[in-house]
Parts: structure tokens; C-alpha cells; sequence
């Protein structure tokens, strides 16, 4: 679907950028969840498997060696890819819920430098296999993550005049994303 | 805004009165894409939705308002799906529970087995040339599915989609690349 949507000029807006909380950190293997939304979304728990946790862990070393919280690094990831308007995402998680404290989704995408690039090139690589590593990486089109906190035009994806310029996201600090501009 | 229900009807949904702190910091931080659906909480999402950003922005015109139809609405045969019978009255409660003329993207949620897509591509068209909606998008389904609906309203000159809302993270990635 992904490249049908690049090569006809529509807009991706991905949901579930940050899988349900699992690339958040709030469920763990063994089926540990941390937060009230990951003990009470069923639909979760069809949509991801214990294996993906191998992603996870992955997405993880690669923030850990960053200081950036997963989350982070899997928004910047998808901001990085040209078919991509906005990820939609939720609200960050009430005070109320809080029961322990992995990283929050709700920092701001703009706290990542520029080495960012490189990470997420490689967890490109690592979460799709299958593609072949000559592929330019989707970064280099868009100017990295420097992109990220500003609405600044890049080049056209969409067919849609007003698309081009809305920003989005569900809440709060979460994303700011600089979404496409349609000539 | 999925998240927003007065009734509770999952444990972590917030209420308007949680979900507007939430709202109004992302207004401030300079969002302006806000995404529902009408089955979410059965319409309680979009009363929510059309209420706070009725009283964070200024104008109707500083921000972007999506909506979606398919899901059940109602118990009844005609109160789900994509047919012209159910889009038009989907439309209508849509824009009543949002309090809104007009949604900015309105999105079919998934795709309809028992409507040909003529028929949904062609009421589509009605309701951007009618006012109601700026711009149409899909979500959710296959790859071959997305390119009918296109080549049909190419083939008719009518309003084509200019969004798909597909599951995509890293987690998923492998099977979207395809």
C-alpha cells in the first residue's frame, strides 16, 4: 500500500505510529503491561505478537544509545518516510493512569539531532529485511529530522491542495509534523 | 480522537472535560489535524471533537477536521456500510453531532463488500460538490481495493481519494512496504 500511496501522490496517514503502545514501552514481553490502555485494548493484543517484541528491543538499543525515548525514534521514522502526511496519534497518558514509567511518547520529536538520521535508517533496515539496502534512504529526500519541527514545505506528495499543509497528531507535544506541501 | 468519550465505554478513555487540557496543548503547540470517526463511542468522539475545537480555534477555517464512515452506526441494515443510502445520512449525523457545515477529509473506514464501489465513489463526489466535505480519503484496505476506487472515479471524472490511513509503524512496516 505504502508505495501505491508514494507513487500515486496520496497522502499516508499512519495510525497506530507508536503500535498501540508497544514501541512506547508500555507492554513488555510475557504480556507485562504498564498502563491502563495496555491492559484494556484487546484489539492490541490480535494486532501484535510476542515476536514482535524483537522490533521493540531493537527500536529500544537504538534510543538507548541515543537518549531518546522509543517512541521518538519510531515517530521520526515514519515523519522520515515522503508518503507520510501525519501520523495519528493519542492523547499521551493521564496522570490518573500512570503506574510506572517507561518512557513517555509525549517528548517532542524536535529534541532529536541530526544524528537521527542514521538511526533511523537503520531500524529501517532492521524492521524491513527484505528491502534491498540500496534503496535511498526516505531521510535523505526529506532533509532528516531537521524537517521535524517545523512546517516548512518539502516536495509534493499529495493530491490534496489544503493536505498539504496540515499538521497533525492526537495530542499534546506529541508530533509536530511537518507534513507535505502540494504544489 | 479515538481517546474521548463521556461515556467511558473502554477504561482508558477520558472525558471532554480530561480530554480538553490535552486538546488545547496541541492547539497550542500548533496542531491543526484533528482525525474521528463516527463510530467512535458511538458518535460520542465526534460531539467531543466538534466541541473543543469549537472553543480552542478562533475560526472553522484554522483547522482540519476529519472524519469516517462504514462502521455500524445503528442496529439497522442501511446504518453501516458505503451504499448512497447510508453515506448520505452518515454525512448528515456527522456534521450534526460535530456542529460543523463541513468536514475537511472525510474518510471511508474500510471497505464494502456489499456495495458496488461505483455507487460509493459516485455519492462521494455529491457531497464534496454538495459542500459537506473538502476532500476524500480511505483507510485500511488492500492495495488493489484503494486502486479500483481510484480508477473508478478517474474513469467517471469524480473527486478521487487523497489520503489512505493505514496501520504503519516500525512494527507493521514489512507488510505495508509491499
Amino acid at each position: 500500500m505504502i508505495p501505491l500511496c508514494r507513487d500515486q501522490r496520496v497522502g499516508v496517514i499512519p495510525y497506530s505510529p507508536l503500535a498501540r503502545g508497544l514501541l512506547t514501552g508500555s507492554r513488555q514481553r510475557g504480556n507485562q503491561q504498564h498502563t491502563v490502555r495496555a491492559g484494556a485494548d484487546p484489539l492490541a493484543d490480535d494486532m501484535y505478537t510476542e515476536a514482535d517484541h524483537d522490533i521493540v528491543d531493537s527500536v529500544r538499543a537504538l534510543a538507548d544509545e541515543r537518549g531518546l525515548p522509543p517512541a521518538q525514534l519510531a515517530l521520526a521514522w515514519l515523519l522520515g518516510n515522503p508518503a507520510v502526511s501525519a501520523p495519528s496519534s493519542g492523547p499521551p497518558r493521564p496522570p490518573t493512569s500512570r503506574t510506572r514509567s517507561p518512557p513517555s511518547a509525549s517528548r517532542s520529536v524536535r529534541k532529536s539531532g541530526p544524528d537521527l538520521k542514521l538511526d533511523t535508517a537503520r531500524i529501517a533496515s532492521s524492521a524491513m529485511p527484505d528491502q534491498p539496502t540500496s534503496r535511498p534512504a526516505p531521510q535523505a529526500e526529506r532533509g532528516g529530522v531537521d524537517d521535524l519541527d517545523l512546517p516548512q514545505p518539502v516536495p509534493a506528495t499529495s493530491n490534496a491542495g489544503a493536505m498539504g499543509r496540515w499538521r497533525c497528531a492526537g495530542a499534546a507535544g506529541m508530533v509536530e509534523a511537518s507534513s507535505q506541501f502540494a504544489a | 480522537m479515538m481517546s474521548y468519550d463521556d461515556q467511558k465505554t473502554r477504561q482508558w478513555h477520558l472525558d471532554e472535560s480530561a480530554a480538553e487540557p490535552i486538546v488545547r496543548k496541541a492547539v497550542e503547540k500548533g496542531i491543526t489535524f484533528f482525525d474521528t470517526a463516527d463510530m467512535y463511542s458511538t458518535g460520542a468522539s465526534e460531539q467531543i471533537t466538534g466541541r473543543l475545537l469549537t472553543k480552542l480555534f478562533p475560526r472553522r477555517e484554522d483547522y482540519v477536521l476529519a472524519t469516517k464512515v462504514f462502521y455500524p452506526t445503528g442496529a439497522g441494515p442501511s446504518d453501516r456500510g458505503l451504499s448512497r443510502k447510508h453515506i448520505l445520512a452518515a454525512i448528515d449525523a456527522s456534521l450534526v453531532r460535530l456542529g460543523t457545515d463541513y468536514v475537511d477529509l472525510y474518510q471511508v473506514h474500510r471497505w464494502d463488500h456489499q456495495t458496488p464501489i461505483e455507487e460509493t465513489m459516485a455519492v462521494l463526489h455529491k457531497l464534496v460538490q454538495a459542500g459537506k466535505v473538502r476532500y476524500l480519503g480511505a483507510s485500511s484496505m488492500y492495495a488493489w481495493q484503494f486502486a479500483t476506487a481510484q480508477h473508478t472515479a478517474r474513469a467517471a471524472g469524480s473527486t478521487r481519494f487523497v489520503s489512505m490511513q493505514s496501520h504503519y509503524n516500525l512494527i507493521s512496516a514489512k507488510k505495508n512496504e509491499r
